[in-house]
């Protein structure tokens, strides 16, 4: 009786554990074939990837979905989304490598994403573009980096720019003028070292943060022209201007502007100093306009943005960092092109509206919005964009391959005193040749 | 029963499931990266063969030997310092102390916690400004000893290998405490008799009855180290200045920075056999350490 029982339970235990693999396989199953329910053949689900799995924007989201599914009843939506980092390193290229990117999927232009659309991925969007005639609503120039091979294949979502912002009390009680030109800047960083603040915040640990600044300064010596050209091939990273944008930084350096130890402070860290008043300027994007009044700063009403410091006798004095790289794509399988092309194009102008008005971006597309709406901080930026003519994108998001590991590599060595920046930018070309001749 | 056991189809009966299930998700995947290395592919396009280019850039690439190198001492601080720590509070504590098992549950508190957890704890200890160890200095007139801990290249590894070692002494203590609980009472007694006190008993008597459970231990501390990532990623991500880069990190930034899934490969490859001839070297270690007690 024993032995009987013993056989009864194994066997039990056996068909449990095979029971329990094969319905995990079918549960994956299942929820993609309920997708395609044709009850009177009209009933279409829409895959829509992300980076907005929570906060203000992925509440803007979620109302646009609301509207646009009851204004379009035969249509569902489904959501996917992951926090960006993990969206842009990981996320989106595996999908797209196993063809499983939703329907409309967010993704930056450029270097990024060309080997999407190399590998046949992403639906070019010129036709439906003409039919929409959204070229009539969207503004100059933000579609450049979304051309590949002379098709457009995203829909813009927002600007940036590089900002400089400054904590306003800590520059007008000790009488401390804001910088305008780059020997401004040195100047002010000596008088709040000698006051005991540190002058820039910085975290060198992901060399993204140190990427802002230096990118931006070459903009400012070489002009945007020549860095874009540098980028794609027909110019060259190894010019004089570009060794000058790397020494400056090296002067910044010298001149104690970045907190100690900046090597291994994070980004999270560099915002922390600046948003609990420890550091007084941070340079990063126009996005952090967003996080200057918000609960998690101490600095509401007292930021102040100005425009990142002109170099004397650069190229580059009406122009900056920065540009349009968010946009939204379309899968080039997608069963419903026209629908997931309305949904997207809507969709696209109504995110660049809110984005704008809560402080996440510039708009790309043309807003009209009452200004009292919008966040104050981005505001400003708003309005001293106007004197910027043109944008080079960062080189991390316009570079590709190795080309980017060695430009943050790069960025931390110059800083360390490793390289000297002549190489800096003899290395840059050496790489940037290596990666584009593979292509 | 016997008869079961001892038929050699019966054996391989039972064996054959998890045999299967070893070799598709360990054995299938070894193989298929080592196709992998062979190529240049960026994990869309289509893929190039390439033979052995792959390995060759690897070995001709200094930061590759750095990061060996950095493994390697990783291992040894794994097993020279955190083996022999989780072997004194293992002996201590299997000798009968008051609390023993409130202790042991205490210094394997730091294995339970995620990788994570631990590398942002560490950044704050390791602060420049408000760090716990630099306040620490500070307080006992001990100035200058301060360092940028996590930014100094000088001190950046072994502010890496400080928290590994830390992470996982309360496993290899839980390991080696299971191992003395178990060796046989009546030599524990036998040796009492013989007067020796609990410093002798513990270090002449039990240690070489552990001796197996040692060489797993170093097995797994050495392999441990050869793999480590997700400390290094959070508390310096391969840095200074590449100072604290491991091979792991490197493989990752191939992936996911430069997507090169053929140099990634190589590098995993290169991982597999270095740690089973490492295991190897040893496993022979120990057989001539077993031979002499």
């Amino acid at each position: 009786m024993k032995k009987y029982m013993k056989k009864i339970i194994s066997l039990l235990l056996v068909g449990i554990m095979v029971f329990s693999l094969t319905a995990c396989g079918e549960g994956g199953n299942s929820d993609g074939g309920e997708n395609q329910e044709t009850d009177s053949g009209e009933q279409i689900t829409l895959n829509f990837w992300h980076v907005w799995p929570t906060g203000e924007m992925a509440d803007s989201v979620n109302e646009f979905i609301e509207q646009y599914t009851t204004e379009h009843p035969n249509i569902k939506i489904e959501q996917t989304s992951a926090m960006p980092t993990d969206y842009k390193s990981r996320k989106l290229p595996v999908a797209v490598a196993g063809g499983e990117q939703g329907d409309i999927f967010f993704t930056y232009g450029a270097g990024y994403s060309q080997s999407f659309v190399d590998s046949g991925a992403v639906l070019p969007l010129d036709d439906y573009m003409e039919k929409d005639k959204t070229a009539d609503r969207l503004l100059e120039g933000v579609t450049e980096n979304f051309i590949y091979d002379g098709k457009i294949y995203g829909l813009p979502l927002k600007n940036w720019c590089v900002v400089m912002y400054c904590n306003s009390e800590l520059f007008e009680n000790n009488n401390i003028e804001y910088p305008e030109t780059f020997d401004d800047l040195l100047d002010v960083v000596d008088q709040f070292n000698e006051l005991g603040i540190t002058p820039m915040a910085l975290g060198g640990k992901q060399a993204v943060g140190i990427e802002l600044i230096q990118n931006a300064l070459a903009v400012k010596t070489a002009g945007a022209e020549a860095v874009t050209a540098a980028q794609n091939g027909t110019g060259s990273f190894d010019t004089p201007e570009i060794a000058q944008s790397a020494e400056l930084l090296v002067e910044l350096m010298e001149h104690n502007a970045f907190p100690d130890g900046v090597l291994g402070l994070d980004a999270q860290e560099a915002s922390m100093d600046f948003h609990t008043g420890h550091a007084a300027m941070f340079v990063t994007g126009s996005w952090e306009a967003l996080q200057c009044e918000s609960e998690n700063s101490d600095l509401n009403g007292i930021v102040k943005p100005i425009p990142f410091p002109n170099v004397e006798g650069g190229k580059g004095t009406s122009q900056t960092s920065g540009g349009s790289i968010d946009c939204f794509m379309i899968s080039k399988n997608t069963e419903h092109p026209d629908e997931a092309f309305d949904f997207a194009v809507k969709l696209a102008e109504y995110l660049s509206l809110e984005a704008y008005k809560i402080g996440d971006s510039l708009p790309a597309w043309k807003v009209d919005v009452d200004p009292s709406e919008i966040n104050p901080v981005l505001a400003e930026i708003k309005d001293f964009t106007d004197q910027y003519d043109q944008y080079a994108l960062a080189w991390d998001t316009a570079l590709i391959g190795e080309a980017i590991d060695t430009h943050l590599t790069l960025l931390q060595e110059v800083l360390g005193g490793v390289v000297t920046p002549e190489e800096f930018a003899k290395q840059m070309q050496e790489v940037n040749e290596k990666v584009l001749a593979s292509e | 029963m016997e008869k079961a056991l001892r038929s050699k189809k019966a054996i391989c009966f039972f064996i054959f499931p998890a045999l299967l299930w070893f070799l598709a998700i360990v054995m299938v995947p070894v193989l298929q990266s080592t196709y992998y290395s062979f190529l240049d592919w960026d994990g869309f396009t289509q893929a190039k063969w390439v033979g052995l280019a792959n390995y060759k850039e690897m070995f001709q690439n200094d930061l590759f030997w750095l990061a060996i190198g950095n493994t390697l001492v990783l291992s040894a601080g794994s097993v020279f310092i955190q083996l022999p720590l989780a072997m004194i509070l293992a002996l201590v504590l299997a000798s009968g102390v008051r609390g023993e098992r409130f202790y042991r549950t205490v210094y394997f508190v730091p294995v339970l916690v995620s990788s994570t957890v631990i590398s942002q704890l560490w950044i704050k200890v390791y602060h420049p400004r408000y760090g716990m160890l630099n306040t620490l200095l500070d307080m006992l007139h001990l100035e200058q000893f301060k360092h940028e801990w996590l930014a100094d290249t000088s001190t950046a590894l072994m502010a890496v290998l400080i928290p590994m070692v830390w992470q996982y002494i309360g496993y290899h203590m839980l390991l080696f405490y299971s191992a003395a609980k178990s060796v046989s009472p009546d030599i524990i007694e036998a040796a009492k008799v013989d007067g020796a006190n609990k410093v002798q008993t513990a270090v002449q008597v039990v240690m070489p009855q552990i001796i197996p459970m040692i060489r797993a231990s170093t097995i797994f501390a050495v392999i441990g180290s050869l793999k480590s990532f997700d400390l290094v990623y959070i508390l310096t991500n391969g840095g200074p200045l590449h100072v604290t880069e491991v091979p792991t990190l490197q493989m990752y930034t191939d992936i996911f920075s430069n997507r090169d899934y053929g140099s990634a490969s190589s590098i995993a490859v290169f991982l597999i056999i270095e740690c089973l001839l490492l295991t190897l070297l040893v496993q022979k270690l120990f057989s001539k350490i077993e031979k002499r007690f």
